[in-house]
């Protein structure tokens, strides 16, 4: 069952002098009641503007966005206000108000007209839930950056909306909190009633939580679809850049009538992919796939297999980046700083890289 | 657990009401203060009266209203403002009597002309006081004790169109002082404002500041027209200024002679006609009429009575049916010393 | 010169621990007219002026250049303007009110609405519009969500409460031509030294100056100690 439906969203922004920027574009998707949908782009993508569009805290230029039946982008006031009692906004940067850390938490329930004596003991149990216990009567102004990002989180979640609207939350969070926002959103999503839409330019962390991604590019819904068919089927450059995919070649595909394999040209190297492609192609590696041998390998099951020298060696911690030069392309790869050492790699080196066809996606 | 006091979240539970109440009661102190007002402006013992600045500051009314009020239990309000001012509220009706000193007004302002009801009935002549001439002590224009009105004027106009060496300062704001100043250069038919002369000065301001601007002339050598009253409240700052001309003896043009007019209760029927002839009762009469012959600033006596002989003081036309017009409203106060 | 703040220095102190009634006289007059009108205009301007910051709406822009145009309004002019409406010959001549301290009340009300009705407004313009998302996002309707504002610009609104109060208290003009300077009834701090000034009293003059000074300054540094509290 759908909980919100958005059907050719339009913002524009006018500036003073009669130009206009346009941060949306026909957008269309809808989010199934109780699922977990997460919007994934770079920064200025307009993920934050889509959010705070459906939070009603902005209006779209044009759009149809359904939700129970009513177009929620052309009811009064009032019918705004009951809409917005539905939902939560977690935004990237919390904002208190000038008061303490209890009535903080309290507020959503008491605009919507519980008593004192009725949410006492709700906010009394989520402030032990978020470790604030004994910070209650501070104000919450006062607190270090971390812990008013719980009140943020608590506040919004003691409300138990219907449908929780996250903003980049997990981008300003200290681990410690992060984990406390993990435990969140799992205990949300085992509740088939509510439904989670978050945005994030991590795709790791969309990976993690959703249950259907939209990617975002320049204001454009470029592909919808579960975490699997994102990650191994990106459908252009662009999302298969931001999901990961960092080997990106142009080349002709052709098909080879004995293998029935793809043999795609890229300048003078050849590729052989699974797929069935022909023509002008973009053929993507991921470089976790890729793997680096000192010699030449016996093993047939890789069937590229490329000659090159290391350009580059990155440390980050555990692994390592390596960009090695084949020819007239550079791979870029991941291997463990054990495996770096076992095989004395060095800037300079020659070593030999490969991968399976069937880790070839084309575009 | 709870995050607030008991009283502060008792106070918290019923904002709204509190809030209400305290409305309530500011707004019902304010709303008292009003009718207070309004119930004040129809009482018929409270009366308005419109007086010039200088007489009010001389203190005589401050002096003689307190006896007033004792004697009838009438309170009056008294408003200090200019000459023109207190006749146009006179003709506005915005006060119930006024107190000036300027006789062609005054005129004006009883008399029917072409079919127009007079805006006050029944003038009277209450008192007058005296003008003075003051300059530097340095008197370049030679003014001495004795001359008479013409001779001072004269020797005035001299100084500034020909000897060049006096300054003469003048109010210029139409007040009666104002009017008197010109009634005076009138008496020597010169027209200092006519004749373009850059030795007057016209100030366009009240008497204190005229003063403070005579007492400030550049070369020392400025003149002005006072009045009584105000001289004795500056004299003392002023040290370089002197009296150089006051009234002479048989001469009047020095002397500013005062009215009291009520205004007409016909023209204006909101008036509080009775309570104000009670007042002028008491000004013209013996009680009254003592009272401010006795008043003195600075141990100096400013002004003198002259109900009922004002033809003798300063050539005053209207007496007899003053006298007995007022007569009957001085029973009231008969008895009655200082 | 000196000589006379001296003496006003002196008059001042023997006013005032001599319980000098004139004095009070003086000190009630003042007060009570600024006060209320202050009141009186905080109660009508601030609800207006606060929702006017709260909503976007067409014409706003010229709404605000109204407000903002008439927080300058002349005083004088605006006595002129209640003189002519309450004076006989006006049209509420017939409920008598020129002359009395409710006049004067009137004409600093006029006076006070734009700044209290300016000054709210830009302390709610002012509020972090994250906050107010925030407030919004949590379910508020426009009410809660008002009050929510007024709350967190306490301070902005109180100072401007006081910038009002401080025009009326220190106001000359307007209360003098709908008030008249009466003696006991209309009289206030500023209108005495004027009458006092112009009587040659300048000892007199430089007293009032001070202790209308000193009351300002304590009242100020009483508000100030609550806003400074309060946060």
């Amino acid at each position: 069952m759908k909980v919100l439906n958005v059907k050719d969203l339009h913002k524009e922004y006018y500036k003073d002098d009669k130009t206009s920027i346009k941060v949306l574009s026909n957008i269309n998707f809808s989010v199934k009641k109780g699922e977990c949908f997460v919007i994934i782009g770079p920064n200025g993508s307009g993920k934050t503007t889509i959010l705070r569009i459906l939070g009603l805290l902005e209006l779209p230029t044009r759009a149809k966005i359904i939700y129970k039946g009513k177009d929620i982008s052309k009811i009064s006031r009032k019918d705004q206000v009951k809409y917005r009692r539905n939902l939560s906004f977690v935004k990237q940067k919390p904002v208190v108000r000038n008061t303490s850390v209890f009535n903080n938490i309290a507020y959503g329930l008491k605009v919507r007209g519980m008593k004192f004596r009725e949410y006492v003991e709700i906010v009394n149990n989520i402030i032990d839930f978020v470790g604030l216990r004994g910070m209650e009567n501070k104000n919450a102004r006062d607190l270090s950056g971390g812990e008013m990002q719980r009140v943020a989180i608590a506040m919004n979640f003691v409300i138990e909306p219907e449908i929780y609207l996250l903003d980049e939350v997990s981008a300003n969070l200290d681990p410690m909190n992060i984990k406390l926002l993990e435990e969140f959103i799992m205990k949300i999503k085992q509740d088939k009633e509510k439904t989670i839409i978050m945005s994030t330019h991590d795709p790791i962390e969309a990976i993690k939580f959703a249950d259907r991604i939209a990617v975002l590019n320049d204001g454009q819904i470029t592909q919808i679809g579960n975490p699997n068919e994102i990650f191994t089927a990106p459908k252009d450059e662009f999302t298969a850049l931001f999901v990961g995919y960092e080997n990106i070649f142009p080349g002709i595909a052709t098909i080879d009538k004995k293998t029935g394999l793809n043999q795609i040209k890229i300048n003078d190297l050849i590729v052989t992919a699974s797929s069935q492609e022909e023509g002008e192609v973009k053929v993507c590696v991921r470089p976790e796939s890729i793997g680096i041998v000192k010699n030449p390998p016996k093993n047939t099951s890789y069937r590229n297999t490329f000659k090159g020298q290391i350009e580059n060696i990155r440390d980050l911690g555990n692994i390592c980046h390596v960009i090695v030069s084949c020819g007239s392309e550079k791979f870029l790869t991941t291997i463990t700083e054990l495996s770096k050492k076992k095989l004395e790699l060095k800037i300079g080196s020659h070593v030999f890289i490969n991968f399976k066809a069937t880790d070839v996606k084309i575009l | 657990m709870s995050s607030k006091r008991p009283i502060k979240q008792l106070l918290s539970d019923h904002k709204t009401a509190i809030f209400v109440i305290l409305i309530l009661i500011a707004g019902g102190s304010v709303g008292t203060y009003f009718v207070i007002d309004y119930m004040n402006a129809q009482d018929p013992d409270i009366i308005t009266l419109a007086t010039t600045t200088s007489t009010y500051d001389s203190g005589l009314l401050d002096y003689l209203i307190p006896k007033f009020t004792q004697e009838t239990g009438i309170k009056i309000r008294v408003l200090s403002v200019g000459t023109g001012q207190a006749i146009a509220y006179g003709k506005s009706g915005d006060v119930d009597v006024i107190l000036v000193h300027s006789r062609s007004r005054e005129d004006a302002f009883v008399n029917y002309s072409g079919g127009q009801v007079p805006y006050g009935v029944h003038r009277a002549c209450v008192m007058y006081n005296g003008f003075l001439i003051i300059g530097h002590l340095s008197n370049p224009a030679n003014l001495l004790p004795g001359d008479n009105i013409t001779t001072v004027m004269t020797k005035l106009k001299l100084g500034m169109t020909i000897g060049h060496n006096t300054t003469f300062y003048s109010r210029g704001d139409g007040s009666g002082t104002h009017s008197k100043e010109l009634s005076l250069w009138d008496q020597i038919g010169w027209d200092p404002i006519t004749a373009g002369t850059n030795y007057y000065k016209d100030v366009g301001a009240g008497m204190g500041d005229t003063l403070l601007i005579t007492y400030n002339d550049a070369n020392d050598r400025g003149y002005t027209l006072v009045d009584r009253g105000t001289w004795l409240s500056f004299n003392d700052s002023y040290t370089t200024l002197s009296i150089l001309a006051e009234s002479v003896v048989g001469e009047d043009y020095l002397l500013n002679p005062y009215g009291v007019i009520p205004v007409n209760p016909v023209f204006h029927p909101h008036v509080k006609y009775v309570a104000v002839c009670r007042f002028v009762g008491f000004l013209t009469s013996p009680y009254g009429q003592d009272l401010i012959n006795a008043y003195k600033k600075y141990n100096a006596v400013l002004f003198r009575s002259c109900f009922g002989t004002c033809n003798e003081t300063h050539s005053c036309p209207t007496t007899d049916t003053e006298i007995s017009l007022w007569a009957p409203f001085h029973s009231e106060y008969v008895g009655l010393s200082i | 010169m000196a000589n006379e703040i001296i003496e006003g220095i002196l008059e001042a102190l023997r006013l005032m621990f001599t319980f000098d009634p004139e004095l009070w006289g003086i000190i009630e007059v003042s007060f009570r007219v600024s006060l209320t009108s202050t009141f009186l205009a905080a109660l009508l301007a601030l609800p207006i002026g606060s929702y006017i910051g709260l909503r976007e709406f067409r014409g706003k822009k010229t709404l605000t250049n109204l407000i903002n145009t008439f927080m300058g309004f002349p005083p004088v002019v605006m006595g002129l303007i209640i003189f002519l409406l309450l004076s006989n010959t006006g049209p509420f001549g017939s409920l008598g009110l020129l002359y009395s301290a409710s006049a004067m009340i009137v004409a600093q009300f006029f006076l006070a609405v734009p700044i209290i009705t300016g000054t709210a407004k830009a302390a709610i313009e002012s509020v972090d519009p994250m906050l107010k998302e925030t407030i919004l996002s949590l379910g508020a309707n426009e009410r809660q969500l008002w009050w929510e504002l007024i709350k967190d610009s306490k301070k902005s609104i109180i100072a401007g409460f006081l910038v009002a109060f401080g025009q009326a208290i220190s106001e000359v003009g307007a209360v003098m031509i709908v008030g008249g300077n009466i003696r006991w009834v209309t009289r206030t701090f500023t209108t005495s030294i004027v009458l006092q000034t112009r009587m040659g009293e300048f000892g007199m003059a430089i007293a009032l100056g001070i202790i209308l000074i000193s009351i300002a300054f304590i009242v100020n540094y009483g508000l100030t100690r609550i806003q400074s509290r309060g946060s």
